[in-house]
């Protein structure tokens, strides 16, 4: 026996017994087995897949109780309705028997009207900000009051001008004539300003010109100002220094002294033959803007979104377009008014439309006043629905469109709206047969219903399948590289065992070689 | 009927969890064989491991058909605290095995060029001079 | 235990030769100074002998075999000390890589599929600012990951690149000292004084000098010669070549010989040749793999958004910021937008819309170009990174155990005829090759054993 290869073999043992010892350790203090990707790199890898899969499964999981709410409150609204078009057919029976007289009738209309604006009511049901009839388009209500004028809020400028009209126009925009010259000599500044036109340059570029000298300060000093007086001519001032302009463009007539530190354009009002740059149909939308108009007679909704470079031209043009398509009644057209607003009307006094815009260029788009249709409601939300991923391979839909429920189909609406007016006229036959269409209606939205239960009872089913299966994935995931406490202890146990042995065996040996050595 | 079969499957992943600890404690057993020098403690330990493979190989299918599938686990599924350290005992192994095949081709490398140095040896030294024979320079056909 | 009373002990009750009893002395002494070589007592001057069952035979003979043979163990122990040594230099910086990429906190895989879990809760109500805003710290977290990732490989290369520095100015000192000791030995030996000291001393320099790089050693009339495994000379009788280092266009630290010449690629073991190859190979590799993966991902989460438009119905602008080359990626992904309404959920430019938001979703269930899905990518790079480590670490392992049988052959006497000597060694090939392929099958229970039931997941 050899000193140094008994110690160099202790040396060894003791480390792999330690290294046991250390492992054993850390694996009754994390309840891993695997610690480190070198532990059982295959396990490693299929761990990331399987934790993958089960943070889906609590997407899935998670997704399923945002939804089923939502879809609870539209179902517990269609009740509703369904409930409200019970009593309306009531009603209208009681209406037809023609025992009633005219009061009694107009009465009941009345009472058909409050349940059309409950029923519609309902139809603009929101849940957590967002309206759950509206399709995709479901940040405002889409049931709306029908009138037969919309106007924007935001006005544009005039669109056509006759001959010896005095307009009051943006000054700003009247062209310049390309190539004019126009210089200012200012005591306070360095050389001389000079603007020369350029085909397009409006007045405005001329005095934005002048503003951004004055600012800089070097050629013009910072008092000098340019502006527009109330007659429309241009006037440029420095209030401090003296000035000189001149220039040779007609449009502005030339420039005269009004004092040592002012100039004046001689032209102000605009001259017959001038070319005016206005807006109006040329207005720019704004890009990814919608603007949605909905019709009440037809049931139809005309959704136009705006593109870069797209102007009012291009929305009137589609308006054109869905009343020929007979999406929106006939008769309906879009014009600037004398203010400059847009204005979006029906050319019937029974025809009524609604009108959403999200342009900041309109602004709003509001009812005219008195132009209200009654009875009448309009849908400016659209038909898309939304759907949401709930399983491995199942998405639900999460949204019934408004107009499917409620206009087209059996028209709810409409069909109140006929009774309603029934009603009013009197007639029993009339009102039987309205009667009639509303009970279809209720059949109809009953029918709509079925396929919205479903969805919720499929969602409770997957959800109990996704509780399962998160416990099949925990299961998998420990036995890829966890290790029951009991284990890991027993592991400990013999890694201390095998050191203690180890250690001791080496006490033994290291004392006796040299002696063993030396006889 | 089943019953008896369950438990007879039970019984088989039990002995295959136990065979496959002895076989990594096998392993361990035969580098710790080859770093001490000792030939015929590696020999058995060799043999042992042919015997356990052997064994192991046949139950495989039976202890195979008794692990969870994906389906709902049923009764009729092996113990799955013995599935897990089955799969715990397979992991061991394989990095044992690395090592091991490591040392044997480490370790090999020096058996075989002493054996060839022994067969090739034909009395024919070049020895220095002087009490010190430590170095001498040597070659031989490898 | 106090040596010197064992010692007296042991003078009292030694009846030697004197040449015996001086041997014994200096051993007792060095017996553990690291590389003192036990020096055999000369045989050959005493008439055979018989020691227990064993004859002797020809005492030259075996005297000769006996140092040769340790010669021929000594070698192998320098051999295997140099793969130890690439082993470790490989197995330490994978374990400060392996970290990274863990499996279930914050790393990659985590953060992708936070990601996708951020962007299904949008789809049930995309126009929530608080939904959105989820979307955004999610990809702004795993770009973080990306970048992580990325920084630990990279300052692992600049630290390995310190090392190399640091290992080529030890192999020079070593050198230096050795070739310095060469004359001092030859002409000891050729005076026939003793030069075991000294000699003791410069094996063991060129022991430490084996652990930074493979050596080729020949012993000569001049003394010992050494040069790198290809063949650069590091020492010729009293001349030391010195190497060198050098900043490379690459931004590596390169070793070239005295003249110059770049010999980085031909360093392949030992500490020095084990931080190269985990410098130039081992973490280009890995690193590419990473920026593939960020590469491709941002890439395909761009091409979902742009499908799409954004709550001000504006078409989809791009998500991540990823760099053109596929080199970089994953240490310079970013976020594009912070602006949670940019997050083109909308399949048809309303605010409520969340169509688009499944173009997303599909990211994670289509194989990206390199033809594997993200997770799948990632459980790759997993998987490598720990065979990596496994395997440095099996190797280390394993030559640790060679060093220690090694160093007991050559502690032990071998006492036996060439003959036997030769039977056992056969017997031992034998033996080993039986290992082999018990190993071999093994290594198929093994795949049989995890891939029983439901081993995995898909």
């Amino acid at each position: 026996m050899r000193v140094t290869s008994m110690l160099a073999d202790i040396q060894y043992q003791m480390q792999q017994s330690q290294q046991a010892l250390a492992t054993a350790t850390q694996q009754v203090s994390t309840s891993l087995r695997v610690n480190q990707l070198s532990d059982d790199p295959a396990a490693s890898a299929n761990m990331v897949l399987s934790l993958g899969v089960s943070a889906n499964v609590d997407t899935y999981t998670s997704n399923i109780s945002s939804v089923t709410p939502q879809m609870q409150t539209a179902d517990s609204a269609m009740a509703s309705i369904v409930t409200s078009l019970n009593t309306a057919i009531t009603l209208g029976t009681s209406g037809a028997n023609g025992t009633n007289s005219a009061a009694n009738t107009q009465a009941i209309a009345s009472q058909v009207q409050g349940l059309l604006t409950s029923i519609v009511a309902k139809g603009n049901t929101s849940f957590q900000g967002v309206y759950l009839f509206g399709g995709t388009e479901n940040g405002t209500p889409p049931f709306v009051a029908a009138s037969t004028t919309y106007t924007s809020s935001v006005g544009t400028a005039a669109n056509s001008l006759s001959v010896g009209t005095t307009a009051s126009i943006h000054g700003n925009g009247t062209l310049l004539t390309p190539g004019s010259v126009t210089t200012i000599t200012d005591a306070g500044g360095t050389g001389t300003f000079t603007y020369t036109a350029q085909a397009g340059d409006t007045i405005k570029n001329l005095t934005d010109a002048i503003t951004q000298a004055a600012s800089a300060g070097t050629v013009l000093p910072s008092t000098v100002s340019a502006t527009l007086d109330g007659s429309g001519q241009l006037v440029v001032a420095d209030s401090a220094n003296n000035l000189t302009m001149s220039s040779n463009d007609s449009v502005l007539g030339g420039m005269t002294a009004t004092n040592a530190k002012t100039a004046t354009s001689t032209s102000g009002s605009l001259v017959e033959g001038t070319t005016a740059f206005v807006a109006g149909n040329g207005t720019a939308m704004t890009a990814g803007s919608i603007t949605t108009i909905g019709d009440a007679s037809t049931g139809g909704t005309m959704t136009f979104q705006a593109k870069a470079g797209d102007t009012l031209a291009n929305l009137n043009a589609a308006i054109g377009a869905a009343v020929t398509a007979g999406t929106l009644s006939a008769g309906t057209t879009a014009t600037i008014n004398a203010a400059g607003q847009l204005s979006i009307g029906t050319n019937s006094a029974t025809d009524g439309i609604a009108v959403n815009t999200d342009d900041a260029a309109l602004g709003s788009m509001s009812a005219a006043s008195s132009t209200a249709v009654a009875n009448a409601y309009a849908y400016v939300g659209n038909s898309t629905v939304n759907s949401v991923q709930v399983g491995e391979s199942m998405s639900v839909p999460t949204n019934l469109p408004g107009n499917q429920l409620l206009i087209s189909g059996a028209n709810v609406i409409g069909s109140l709206n006929e009774l309603i007016t029934a009603l009013q006229s009197g007639s029993a036959t009339q009102i039987g047969a309205a009667t009639t269409a509303v009970s279809t209606a209720l059949n109809y939205v009953s029918q709509q219903r079925v396929p919205l239960d479903n969805t919720i009872s499929q969602l409770n089913a997957e959800n109990t399948s996704l509780s399962s299966e998160t416990i099949t994935l925990k299961t998998q995931q420990t036995a890829l590289v966890g290790i029951t406490l009991a284990d890991a202890a027993t592991n400990l146990s013999q890694a201390e065992l095998d050191n203690s042995a180890v250690l001791a065996a080496a006490a033994k040996i290291a004392p006796q070689t040299l002696l063993d050595y030396l006889k | 009927m089943n019953d008896g079969i369950l438990q007879s499957r039970d019984q088989t992943a039990a002995i295959y969890l136990q065979q496959m600890q002895e076989l990594a404690h096998e392993i361990s057993i035969a580098m710790e064989a080859i770093a001490a020098n000792k030939l015929p403690r590696l020999q058995e330990s060799v043999a042992r491991q042919e015997m356990l493979c052997a064994s192991l190989a046949t139950m495989a299918n039976t202890v195979s058909e008794g692990f969870s599938s994906s389906e709902a686990p049923l009764r009729s599924g092996v113990d799955t605290s013995v599935e897990h350290r089955i799969r715990a005992a397979g992991s061991a192994i394989r990095e044992l095995n690395l090592q091991y095949a490591a040392l044997l081709k480490h370790s090999g490398k020096s058996i075989a060029l002493l054996s060839l140095l022994c067969s090739s040896h034909t009395g024919q030294f070049q020895e220095a001079r002087g009490p010190r024979l430590k170095h001498q320079t040597w070659s031989c056909e490898m | 235990m106090s040596l010197n009373t064992s010692l007296s002990i042991a003078v009292q009750s030694l009846n030697a030769a004197s040449g015996a009893l001086q041997a014994t002395n200096n051993n007792i002494a060095n017996a553990n100074t690291p590389g003192y070589t036990r020096e055999v007592p000369i045989l050959q001057e005493v008439a055979p002998t018989t020691e227990g069952n064993v004859s002797l035979g020809n005492g030259v003979q075996i005297e000769g075999y006996q140092s040769i043979r340790d010669g021929l163990v000594q070698t192998r122990i320098q051999e295997e000390t140099t793969a130890q040594s690439s082993a470790n230099a490989q197995l330490s910086s994978m374990q400060q890589i392996q970290p990274t990429f863990t499996t279930s906190t914050q790393d990659i895989g985590t953060d992708m599929s936070a990601l996708f879990t951020s962007i299904s809760n949008l789809s049930t109500n995309p126009s929530s600012t608080s939904s959105q805003q989820a979307v955004l710290t999610a990809g702004q977290n795993l770009a973080a990951a990306f970048n992580t990732a990325s920084n630990t490989l990279s300052s692992q290369q600049a630290g390995l690149n310190t090392q190399v520095t640091q290992d080529v100015s030890q192999i020079n000192q070593l050198t230096t000292q050795i070739a310095a000791l060469n004359p001092q030995i030859a002409g000891m030996t050729a005076n026939g004084q003793d030069g075991g000291t000294l000699q003791d001393q410069q094996n063991e320099l060129v022991l430490k000098l084996s652990a930074l790089t493979s050596v080729s050693v020949t012993q000569g009339k001049t003394g010992v010669t050494l040069s790198t495994g290809n063949g650069t000379p590091l020492v010729v009788g009293s001349q030391s070549y010195a190497l060198q280092t050098t900043t490379g266009t690459d931004g590596m630290t390169h070793v070239l010989d005295e003249n110059g010449a770049d010999i980085t690629k031909t360093i392949t073991s030992g500490d020095l040749g084990g931080t190269i190859q985990t410098r130039d190979t081992t973490i280009p590799g890995l690193l590419t793999q990473l920026d593939t993966l960020a590469n491709q991902f941002g890439t395909a989460i761009n091409a979902a958004q742009a499908k799409g438009y954004d709550q001000k119905g504006n078409a989809g602008q791009n998500f991540f910021n990823v760099s053109t080359t596929v080199a970089g990626s994953a240490a310079s992904i970013s976020m594009a937008i912070s602006d949670p309404t940019l997050i083109a959920s909308s399949s048809d430019g309303t605010a409520g819309s969340n169509g688009n938001l499944a173009n997303l979703s599909a990211v994670q269930t289509t194989a990206l170009a390199s033809g594997k899905t993200p997770a799948n990518a990632y459980a790759n790079l997993v998987y490598q990174v720990g065979s990596l480590t496994s395997a440095a670490n099996a190797e280390s392992t394993a030559t640790t155990s060679s060093l220690v049988q090694l160093n007991d052959q050559l502690n032990s006497v071998s006492g036996v005829s060439i003959d036997q000597e030769s039977a056992n060694l056969i017997t031992y090939q034998q033996a080993y090759e039986a290992a082999a392929r018990v190993v071999s099958t093994i290594q198929q229970l093994f795949s049989i054993t995890m891939s029983m039931g439901t081993a995995a997941a898909a």
